[in-house]
């Protein structure tokens, strides 16, 4: 067992509301420099939709992340052969129009446009050229299904649906929607190290985030094929690429980072996970249908004794294991086992896990006539021709999830690697909480059935309001709990990282680079 | 006559439907970036956007137009004329378009072809400008000119409108 602590992320959809003042003040902070303006470190999606950049998901255009054959995994686009085939033109590398051309305004034309006799208007403007254009795509040009049909029609987690299941997501009034927050996953596999020609990209020991050494890049991209989040990005001006820092100045002198405190639906949540590094091979290489069951059991109980045991052999330190036991993130991912990582198909085994949103699924689209539910509804509720109502009255406890107006293979797509199970799991559960919360307050829900609820879920009534204080009730404190910074321990600061050639950081293709050796 | 068809008339007297044009009734949803300090025409907030305050219309009226997402139109009535480009949506019901917040009219609006190459106005251009009581109150200079047009703020639209794409797009 190699224990080791990483900084993990929890984003709790339900509470997101699509505000965009996590990229705001990311963008303030680090991206608003020459050569970077295209760049969100954090952007916020609607889905379904296409994202930023355009149908990132969509590993047959971009080739990121990994692929399994046989019994190991390989970079689906990027490795060796791959670079040095790709040396002058890497086909699968986003092109600035997948992201976007970043714009301004020529507003000294307000002020020296010569007299006339209507008002001057400052034009858009390319940041790139300086020349005027026309503003096709913007980091979050399919706000709100803007666009559908061109945009959230062409998502790619729809195309296991059926074309009724996909036709039925976007009719009027029946639609649902959701907002999908995306950093660095900070992964344990991460695909940009392990793609890095120039190996000047690292993952840090102390805490697991993903750093690319500005001195060492040498431009060579593979990083932004690699990354199948599209979260590593190549800085046109200073010939360089970059990414999310997981603003590590901020952690090591105890703040949480910027896009996490200016949260205004405070859905982010941050703490430590000790993990068994020895598994990663293991669980990146294993089965598609486990997958995530693994990347959940290499997450180690930081109560245990052995765990700890193992962990301070292992040079973590003490404020770093106390700090575990109080993560936030183990509670959400592990002790209540309400959130999922993005994407585990892509085998990166992201550190980013998501609450899937319960909020569209709360109604009912079985076949139910118009006049059977005009007993039940007030009279003036929309009725639709086709017979086709919502039932939002049905007595029984769970008996909606499955007729979900957001269709659970479209979540199972996004955070199960298609297992409907995982997110119905997790769905109940969320559930189950707000019924017995329902139980607890409105009291129009009896105590036998609000038990039947949680016992049905897995959960008990204390774990409910647990879940319930630190859904909705948590300080800046139990939201994000940051060990002390051990700057004395860091030891990949004095690492020359030529010497982890080839390996994703850890050496589990090359033995010689381990911790302490 | 309905007071629908009455409402109609208080804003297109004078302007007449002519060629591939709609009449819809443009109306005012709750504020997209209202929870943000800065206003929408901050260039944060327009990256964030479409680079412009769109105007969105259902798919329906859309095709019926041959109106394609981020085409330019021009949306207009007796009181004025506000040029934009389309966000096509299925959100949008057939019949309505909305426009969620207040565009600044020097930065990136066109001129309009339907008011023989003017520049166009804001939103509020093609609003009733009916003074409510409690606006006259305060004297700290609301009513100044400065470079945007002095309407009604944005919850009061619901006006009735028409919309055709733009013939060719002139700064």
């Amino acid at each position: 067992m190699d224990v080791r602590s990483q900084i993990s992320m929890v984003f709790h959809l339900d509470k997101c509301i699509g505000c965009h003042t996590c990229s705001v003040a990311c963008k303030n902070i680090w991206t608003d420099r020459k050569g970077a303006e295209y760049m969100w470190w954090n952007n916020v999606e609607t889905k379904p939709g296409t994202g930023y950049p355009g149908k990132w998901e969509d590993q047959e255009i971009y080739k990121g992340g990994w692929k399994k054959d046989g019994d190991k995994i390989y970079l689906k686009g990027a490795g060796r052969p791959k670079s040095l085939t790709n040396i002058f033109h890497n086909p699968h590398l986003p092109k600035i129009d997948d992201y976007y051309e970043p714009f301004t305004y020529k507003y000294l034309d307000l002020i020296e446009s010569p007299a006339g006799d209507d008002q001057p208007t400052a034009r858009p403007i390319s940041m790139i050229t300086g020349e005027p254009m026309d503003i096709k795509m913007g980091p979050n040009w399919d706000d709100d299904l803007s666009g559908s049909p061109d945009y959230a029609r062409n998502d790619p987690n729809l195309t296991k649906l059926s074309p009724a299941e996909q036709e039925a997501m976007f009719q009027l009034e029946r639609m649902a929607f959701f907002y999908l927050p995306r950093i660095c996953n900070h992964c344990l596999n991460p695909a940009c190290v392990a793609a890095c020609p120039s190996q000047a990209i690292y993952k840090r020991g102390e805490d697991g985030v993903v750093l690319i050494n500005q001195n060492v890049c040498r431009a060579w991209r593979m990083c932004v094929t690699a990354c199948p989040y599209k979260k590593t990005y190549y800085n046109w001006n200073t010939g360089k690429s970059e990414k999310c820092i997981l603003c590590y100045p901020r952690i090591e002198s105890g703040h949480a980072p910027a896009c996490m405190h200016s949260c205004v639906g405070r859905i982010r949540y941050l703490g430590v996970l000790l993990y068994d590094a020895d598994q990663i091979e293991s669980v990146a290489s294993s089965d598609e249908e486990s997958l995530v069951d693994q990347q959940m059991n290499m997450i180690l109980d930081p109560f245990d004794p052995e765990v700890i045991a193992a962990a301070k052999a292992n040079g973590v330190a003490d404020s770093t294991i106390d700090a575990a036991q109080y993560s936030p993130t183990y509670k959400f991912v592990k002790t209540w086992g309400l959130a999922l990582p993005l994407h585990p198909e892509f085998r990166t085994l992201p550190m980013l896990f998501y609450v899937p949103p319960l909020l569209p699924v709360m109604a009912s689209v079985r076949d139910v006539s118009n006049e059977a539910q005009q007993e039940k509804l007030n009279p003036i509720a929309k009725q639709w021709p086709d017979n086709w109502l919502y039932d939002t009255s049905t007595e029984e406890i769970f008996g909606t999830i499955d007729q979900a107006r957001f269709p659970l293979e479209y979540m199972a797509n996004l955070f199960s690697a298609g297992d409907t199970s995982k997110v119905k799991e997790r769905i109940m559960k969320l559930m189950a909480v707000r019924i017995y919360r329902r139980h607890k307050t409105v009291g129009d829900i009896s105590e036998e059935k609000s038990n039947e609820a949680l016992s049905t879920a897995g959960l008990t009534p204390e774990l409910a309001d647990a879940i319930y204080y630190l859904t909705s009730l948590p300080k800046f404190d139990d939201r994000f709990v940051i060990p002390a910074a051990h700057r004395e321990q860091a030891i990949e600061m004095m690492e020359f990282t030529g010497d982890v050639k080839g390996n994703t950081g850890f050496g589990f293709k090359d033995k010689s680079a381990e911790r302490g050796s | 006559m309905t007071s629908r068809r009455r409402s109609r008339a208080g804003d297109l007297k004078e302007t007449l439907k002519g060629g591939d044009a709609r009449i819809l009734n443009c109306l005012t949803p709750h504020g997209k970036w209202h929870i943000h300090s800065t206003y929408m025409e901050n260039h944060r907030m327009l990256t964030l956007s479409r680079g412009c305050e769109p105007v969105w219309m259902s798919e329906v009226d859309a095709a019926e137009l041959e109106i394609k997402d981020n085409d330019w139109v021009e949306v207009y009535n007796d009181h004025g004329v506000y040029c934009a480009r389309a966000s096509v949506s299925a959100r949008i019901p057939k019949g309505v378009c909305i426009v969620y917040h207040v565009p600044e009219r020097t930065v990136g609006i066109p001129k309009s072809q339907v008011r023989g190459g003017k520049r166009a106005g804001g939103h509020n251009s093609f609003t009733r400008i009916h003074l409510k009581p409690n606006y006259l109150a305060g004297g700290y200079g609301q009513f100044s000119y400065h470079f945007n047009y002095w309407g009604p703020i944005a919850p009061n639209r619901d006006t009735h409108v028409i919309v055709k794409r733009m013939d060719k797009v002139v700064f």
